[in-house]
């Protein structure tokens, strides 16, 4: 249950026979992965498997009804959780940038380590340069987020979730709202980030890039998880005709 | 089956950077609807204050009433209705046109480019 004795050579993120419904319809039967720290793993599969769901109850933003996540070590499925403990150490970036749209991009990306954090104000603006740096958006400082591009919102929505220090990044289909010239730049940005040593779990539809960047791929369909392996031998020789089907559609 | 929630979006973005629920409401969801309601009360505001002399129907004493009882009282001298009404006039004007800029300026310190 607590997280004290969590050490960096166990799972940072370990999901056990997850289950998960809405109503009456069971999205989640069943899954089960586990995350080592530093890894960069994605989860594909066609619309509607279940991919958002799985993703968004990594760090509480949808409950699950059975099963167990941990997130080093803290038991995610406990009606006790601190969910705010969780958050800190869980970065997510969604489809739709979902910036505050009264602040500008600096402003943005230094809220939440000035109000939820507590940290001092201007060294939160010292790193949110470096970060706005980081995501080569210098001189967009001052700008509302209505007034920058799909992706280089995206770009201050990633910014902003790494000035929490996060130890983990989600990332939900975080280019499949731009344009094809614009994806790159966010991709790129991401690969920079895994490089570094980031734990990253990513949905996403872009089937080179997972290859080039993830150290497992998981191919979900209906709420479970059909085939799974390292993009080599995902990519070469998947064995189940659902993914066969899937990879033949999108490659 | 299904229980009805407020979320949206940007609600979602400031939970999941640990924002507790006070925060997620004073900095996130308050200001923008703040914003939102500016433009709309304030022209509500000054419509409002131009619709008055309806209620003269109920028996309310208001400026534009007034201004015939004045001309009445002066045997309903052509001549003067375009003083006294345009008297009337500039009273609504100097209420309502700082009210009107007053709008201008707020809208522009909450400017939300969406
Ligand atoms: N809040 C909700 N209430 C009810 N049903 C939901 C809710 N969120 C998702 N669902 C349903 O759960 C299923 C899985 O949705 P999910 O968003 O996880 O799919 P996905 O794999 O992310 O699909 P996509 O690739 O289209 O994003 C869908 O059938 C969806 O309609
Ligand atoms: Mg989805």
């Amino acid at each position: 249950m607590s997280n004290q004795d969590w050490t960096d050579d166990q799972p940072i993120v370990s999901i056990k026979d997850v289950h998960k419904s809405f109503g009456d319809l069971e999205v989640l039967k069943g899954i089960s992965m586990d995350v080592m720290k530093g890894e960069c793993i994605c989860i594909i599969g066609p619309s509607g498997s279940g991919k958002s769901t799985l993703i968004r109850c990594i760090n509480a933003l949808n409950d699950i009804q059975s099963g167990s996540i941990k997130v080093e070590g803290l038991e995610v499925n406990d009606k006790d959780l601190n969910k705010l403990e969780l958050r800190k150490k869980v970065g997510m970036v969604f489809q739709q940038y979902n910036l505050f749209p009264h602040k500008t991009a600096l402003e943005n990306i230094m809220m939440a380590p000035i109000k939820v954090l507590r940290q001092n104000a201007s060294e939160v603006e010292k790193k949110a340069r470096e970060l706005v740096k980081k995501v080569r958006l210098e001189g967009k400082e001052n700008a509302y987020p209505g007034e920058l591009s799909g992706g280089q919102q995206q770009r201050v929505a990633i910014a902003r979730s790494l000035a929490m220090n996060p130890d983990i990044m989600l990332f939900d289909e975080v280019t499949a709202a731009l344009d094809p010239e614009t994806v790159k730049e966010v991709l790129v940005t991401i690969k920079d980030l895994a490089e570094e040593g980031m734990t990253c779990m990513l949905v996403t539809h872009e089937m080179g890039f997972a290859k080039e960047i993830a150290d497992h791929i998981y191919f979900t369909d209906r709420g479970v998880i059909v085939e799974h392996g390292p993009p080599a031998t995902f990519f070469e020789r998947a064995e189940d005709p659902r993914t066969r089907e899937f990879l033949s559609q999108i490659l | 089956m299904f229980s009805v929630k407020f979320t949206n979006s940007e609600q979602e973005a400031a939970e999941s950077l640990a924002y507790s629920r006070q925060q997620t409401l004073w900095q996130v969801i308050l200001p923008q609807c703040f914003k939102r309601m500016i433009p709309p009360s304030m022209n509500w505001y000054a419509i409002l204050t131009m619709a008055t002399p309806l209620c003269s129907l109920l028996g309310v004493e208001e400026i534009i009433t007034l201004s015939r009882q004045a001309i009445e009282a002066e045997n309903n001298r052509p001549e003067l209705l375009v003083p006294f009404y345009g008297f009337a006039l500039l009273i609504f004007f100097a209420y309502c046109y700082p009210i009107a800029r007053a709008t201008i300026a707020l809208e522009r310190r909450f400017a939300v480019k969406l």
